[in-house]
């Protein structure tokens, strides 16, 4: 029976096996591309956050509801009802009465185009 | 920079790190990616901050990354690149194989305490520290390794004088 100093003994006789020798430049070549990735790491988060606003904006002005003309949408309403109303009478109605630009009550003492200083 | 730190560190503790990886996991090949893995985590962490790469710590997250190879291995490889050379005289292949054979036979961590005590010369009491264990465990550990190699070389191993 080997005894625990015999078996030692016999296990001394040989040492793991060492690595190969493209082991080294393979690991330093993984450092090396480490760290050119790190180096672009910092415009990926500006770049994101700029995409999110982006996308958020387009997206509220694409919900954005054309400004309601309170006066046509009267007139849209007669006209439908007195067609017996319902969704044919209303899309008619629609048809029928022009959409005229919405005047800024803003710019109505605004100075007219022709009027000179 | 960072690629020549690391280098560095390869120089100076690479081939000890993965001779103690080939003995964890009985396989070269996985023993290549392990320390690949290891020296990557160890280039980032320091390309986020620098700080002081001992081989202790190199060794623990070695461990670590063997042990997370290991349960992931679905079953013991049979793998039949050797782990051991030849480094005496009085070697000789057929008890290399057998002895060979015998380690990848072993769970990984009665191996792992062979290892460390025979080819690391560490005591009881720094292989428990190293793996995190009581220093009974450690012995124990080695204590069943032993008769386990013992069954396995005793008919083929030639007895010192």
């Amino acid at each position: 029976m080997l005894s625990d100093h015999d078996l030692e003994a016999a296990l001394k006789r040989y040492r793991v096996a060492e690595p190969p020798s493209g082991l080294g430049p393979a690991i330093v070549e993984g450092a090396a591309r480490a760290e050119r990735e790190s180096k672009y790491e910092w415009i990926w988060g500006p770049a994101a956050a700029a995409a999110i606003v982006a996308l958020w904006l387009s997206v509220q002005i694409a919900m954005a509801e054309e400004p309601v003309d309170p006066v046509r949408e009267a007139e849209v309403a007669f006209i439908a009802e007195s067609l017996g109303g319902g969704e044919d009478a209303r899309a008619y109605a629609e048809l029928i009465v022009p959409k005229q630009p919405i005047v800024d009550p803003s710019r109505v003492f605004e100075e007219e185009p022709w009027q000179e200083r | 920079m960072l690629a020549q730190t690391v280098a560095g560190l390869y120089e100076a503790y690479g081939p000890r790190l993965y001779r103690y990886a080939v003995l964890l996991l009985a396989d070269r090949a996985a023993a290549e990616d392990a320390l690949q893995d290891v020296f990557l985590q160890i280039a980032r962490a320091l390309d986020r901050g620098g700080f002081d790469v001992t081989f202790a710590y190199l060794a623990t997250t070695v461990r670590n990354t063997c042990y997370s190879a290991l349960r992931r291995r679905r079953r013991r490889s049979e793998v039949a690149e050797p782990i051991l050379e030849a480094a005496s005289p009085e070697a000789t292949e057929e008890e290399r194989m057998m002895i060979d054979q015998a380690l990848k036979t072993l769970p990984a961590e009665q191996r792992e305490v062979v290892y460390l005590k025979v080819f690391e010369g560490l005591t009881f009491q720094e292989i428990a520290d190293r793996c995190d264990v009581s220093i009974n465990t450690a012995g124990s550990r080695y204590r069943y390794a032993m008769q386990s190699l013992r069954r396995a070389l005793s008919p083929g191993v030639s007895r010192a004088e």
